[in-house]
């Protein structure tokens, strides 16, 4: 590492260590810390959770918006020796595999969990299910993970349950999923309908945030556009070397733009875009050409033997596909089907949050036929798409995206009067991030 | 339905010269024993209200028009807020059951502003505060999804029918009804005549229909004019007045009219008929509170959510055209039972393999579902792709058990994701008791500074790191 990653690296755990210490020994009852994507949050819970159950001894409660987080946490917090570790989910839940035989699960509360130092694993919901059972103060510390995913409203049956908060999440990302019309709520002196920590801002503005100040998944470059476009009010840094995280191909290419953009990649360019001719078809709800090219991108990575170079020569399991769509998302398997690579998991960008992958391979949302829609324009979801991957990223869609974004009329009544439009938001974020790629020639046309 | 389906449909409708159904089922509840109907005249730039038709649906309208809509005398609003006020009470003793017809979503906002305007108008006279307040009540019902109070003509149409026209063009009730009229042979030409003159709960101002000049000219002489000339004019305004109202009125009995007609059964609304009717029968015995304490709003946002769900989960159990479009997009999943493990018949412990075509699915791992057309229920407990490009889901049956017809080899099943979206009013019972201070403190309270052991946190959770 160069003396300037190591200085950062030096920062990022002091603000890491300070804001711990701050949640836990402060006289602040809630601490919010916000993190660029790949910042290591979890890390920061798991590091939370042993300063907490150490010396102070006390009994902390982990939760998650849902439940595959808690999962997640679990797995992680496993690899520590905790004083206690529990988990409690739903009852007609089952342990996904990586869990199993690792810990006995609590189906719904129970009166034996949460005895003495430790840590207990849950979700919002569950606890709000037994409220009735668990008291206020019930925890000494409470660590909310993925905290902008937690509507304010299901953070309030559980928001006295323990003396001390830590609220840990990514305000770039996906907000809460509400899909109730929200405009008249806006106008309450209580913004509900926010993010747990919007809300507490909105609220108690001198609340003491922190912010992490470095991303360890992001390569530089993708790093600077991300945090120029989604994170105005967050600054951050890459962390990561270039030299220690590079592509390198066996075989060298021969395929037009496909293969120009893979080595785009292995030369540095760690976000890349790839256009297919024409603009997407009018009346299909999956663009057949795209998904065709996806397909065929991840199919040149591995017939090209790509190579994280000084880890491991990388497999279907090290690529991932994100759209926003669901059934767009069915034909992009389809292709890799018919290609032998089955194996590529292809997800909707709701499902790739909080994930990480080498390689990603994204739809771009404005690669559409007609005007875009504040579901595509949405700047959460562009964010978390270009987010995902720690080699690189490729981006495909049709050459229309350009006149998309530059014909894009932005109507003045998408939100309510004094509210923050996130579709114009994620609009600034795409025509940024498409000047930027078109700039920088990292555009390859088919 | 998709871009695709819907412009396909509008094809065929253009074709076919008349409006063609979406769905098999309707969205709307049948009338019950209390149902009225209003449509209103504003004036556009006052949002005030200058006419107002309103009665039973079977008979002719009570018409009240208004002179002086923007002057403080409300009086002449007096009728309507007796027959409000009276229609909450029958509504009341039918235990809140109420139907309320409008011809379009411009009605509701005009009665929504009526409302705000005299709920807690002091000077206004008590029978119009009280219609203030079932104004506001019918408009705040409006806003949760699923609602069963408030039958908006337009809104109604074009979710069960689908026209020659293009959507934009939908807007105008009077264009929509053209399409539903067997005795119009040439809908389209007619439906765009139609359009020249608005349906929208304002007077039309056109070269040859210029009622909103006119009147608000009539009004200017009305102020200085005296005796028969007066007298005169008064009368003008009335008929004009009456005139557009009571077209709107029949642009509302029409659209019922042709709803109805269209037959479709209610099905699977039990659930959202009772929500609105308990909270009408509430706000009209109680009055109308609007949320505004963190609790109040979080119960009326989990309302909301839940009423959306069951909504489509309604509509999609209940109507199979619904179903069909929902499994393109995966939400629904159309199988054959592949394999039963059940080693007792007809008892617990019971999971069934289905296997469909369908590449695209939504079904996740644990997701509680139910089998369409039965009570059978379950949990999804894996997800599997098959060779030929589509899915096996295993299913471990939490209900039904004993519906052995359904769960046998060969069984043809569709599954969709079972209703989750409910209000937790007992835990929002405990926070109005506790009051966290997140919520309903105005400060943040001081916690007694802990003393930090002088290791780092990444010190001491290198320290308990497993090797």
């Amino acid at each position: 590492m160069t003396a300037s990653f190591q200085a950062l690296q030096e920062v990022a755990d002091r603000v890491l260590n300070t804001a711990i210490e701050q949640a836990i020994f402060g006289a602040a009852p809630l601490t919010i810390v916000k993190s660029p994507p790949g910042a290591g949050k979890t890390f920061l819970v798991e590091c939370a959770s042993a300063v907490a159950t150490d010396k102070p001894a006390m009994r902390v409660v982990v939760v998650t918006p849902g439940v595959s987080q808690l999962y997640d946490v679990v797995d992680r917090l496993l690899g520590y020796s905790l004083p206690r570790l529990e988990l409690a989910h739903a009852k007609f839940r089952s342990l996904p595999d990586m869990l199993a035989d690792r810990i006995t699960a609590s189906s719904g509360w129970a009166e034996t969990l949460n005895v003495g130092p430790g840590v207990v694993v849950t979700n919002a919901h569950l606890l709000a299910s037994y409220l009735h059972k668990l008291r206020p103060g019930t925890f000494d510390l409470m660590i909310v993970d993925e905290a902008y995913q937690l509507a304010a409203s299901d953070f309030m049956p559980i928001s006295d349950l323990a003396t001390r908060i830590m609220m840990v999440g990514d305000p770039g990302q996906l907000n809460p999923v509400i899909s109730a019309d929200t405009s008249n709520l806006e106008a309450s002196k209580h913004k509900i309908h926010w993010s747990a920590p919007a809300y507490v801002l909105d609220r108690f503005p001198e609340t003491p945030i922190f912010e992490l100040p470095v991303t360890r998944r992001l390569l530089p470059d993708t790093s600077n556009m991300i945090q120029a476009s989604f994170y105005p009010d967050l600054s951050f840094q890459s962390i990561v070397d270039p030299c220690d995280r590079r592509l390198r191909f066996a075989v060298s290419g021969m395929e037009p733009a496909i293969d120009q953009a893979l080595d785009a990649i292995a030369r540095g360019a760690s976000l890349v875009a790839i256009t297919v001719p024409g603009g997407a078809p009018a009346h299909e709800e999956a663009d057949l050409a795209v998904a065709a090219v996806m397909a065929k991108v991840a199919d040149r990575l591995l017939v090209r033997q790509a190579e994280w170079v000084g880890q491991r020569r990388l497999t279907e399991a090290d690529i991932g596909c994100i759209d926003p769509h669901v059934i767009a998302g069915g034909a992009i398997s389809d292709q890799l089907r018919q290609c032998g690579r089955d194996k590529i998991r292809v997800e909707t960008v709701e499902r790739w949050q909080g994930l990480q992958t080498p390689v990603s391979i994204v739809r771009h949302p404005l690669s559409l036929a007609g005007s875009p829609t504040a579901f595509d324009l949405e700047a959460g979801r562009w964010c978390v798409s270009l987010s995902r991957h720690q080699l690189g990223c490729i981006i495909v869609g049709r050459e229309s995206i350009a006149s998309v974004i530059r014909d894009y009329v932005h109507s003045c009544d998408t939100v309510a009067a004094g509210a923050r439009d996130a579709t114009w938001l994620g609009y600034r974020a795409h025509r940024t991030i498409w000047n930027v790629l078109a700039e920088q020639g990292r555009i390859f046309a088919l | 339905m998709n871009a695709f389906d819907d412009t396909l449909h509008r094809v065929m409708a253009r074709h076919m010269n008349r409006a063609l159904p979406m769905r098999t089922s309707s969205g709307l509840s049948s009338d019950p024993d209390v149902s009225i109907g209003i449509a209103t005249i504003k004036i556009v730039t006052e949002e005030q209200i200058q006419a107002i038709a309103y009665g039973p649906l079977d008979g002719e309208p009570e018409v009240i028009v208004r002179l002086d809509p923007i002057g403080r005398d409300v009086s002449d609003l007096v009728p309507f807020a007796n027959f409000m006020d009276q229609t909450a009470n029958r509504a009341l003793a039918a235990d809140g059951a109420l139907r309320v017809w409008i011809p379009h979503s411009v009605t509701l906002e005009a009665l929504d502003i009526l409302g705000h305007r005299y709920w807690q108008n002091q000077a206004a006279p008590d029978a119009v505060v009280r219609m203030g307040k079932i104004c506001r009540i019918i408009a705040h019902e409006a806003t949760f999804p699923g609602q069963q109070v408030v039958a908006d003509a337009a809104s109604l149409l074009q979710d069960h029918i689908v026209t020659g026209l293009a959507p934009i063009e939908e807007g105008h009730l009077g264009a929509v009804l053209a399409w539903l009229d067997p005795a119009i042979r040439d809908p389209l030409t007619e439906a765009r005549e139609r359009i020249r003159l608005p349906a929208s709960g304002i007077l039309p101002n056109t070269p040859d229909q210029p009622a909103d000049d006119r009147v608000d000219r009539l009004r200017k002489e009305l102020k200085r004019a005296a005796g028969p000339h007066k007298t005169v004019i008064e009368k003008e305004i009335q008929d004009i007045l009456r005139r557009w109202v009571l077209r709107e009125w029949q642009l509302l009995v029409e659209a019922r009219r042709a709803f109805l007609a269209l037959d479709l059964p209610p099905v699977r609304l039990e659930e959202l008929l009772e929500d609105s009717t308990k909270r009408m029968s509430y706000a009209l015995q109680n009055g109308h509170f609007p949320a505004r304490q963190p609790h109040k709003l979080a119960a009326l946002l989990a309302q909301m959510e839940a009423g959306l769900e069951k909504a489509e989960l309604a509509a999609l159990e209940g109507d199979p055209i619904l179903r069909d479009q929902a499994r393109s997009a995966g939400k629904v999943v159309l199988g054959v039972v592949s394999d039963v493990r059940q080693p007792r018949s007809g008892r617990a412990p019971c999971d069934i393999d289905i296997e469909s075509n369908q590449g695209v699915i939504r079904l996740r791992l644990d997701d509680k579902v139910k089998v369409v057309g039965t009570t059978i229920t379950g949990v999804v407990r894996g997800v599997f792709s098959t060779q030929s490009g589509g899915t096996r889901v295993s299913i471990q049956i939490t209900n039904g058990v004993r519906q052995t017809s359904s769960l046998s080899v060969g069984a043809k099943l569709e599954v969709m994701r079972a209703g989750y979206g409910f209000v937790n009013l007992s835990a929002l019972q405990l926070v109005k008791q506790r009051q966290p201070w997140v919520f309903f403190g105005n400060v943040s309270p001081c916690v007694a500074s802990g003393f930090p052991s002088g290791r780092s946190a990444l010190e001491i959770a290198a320290g308990i790191r497993k090797p």
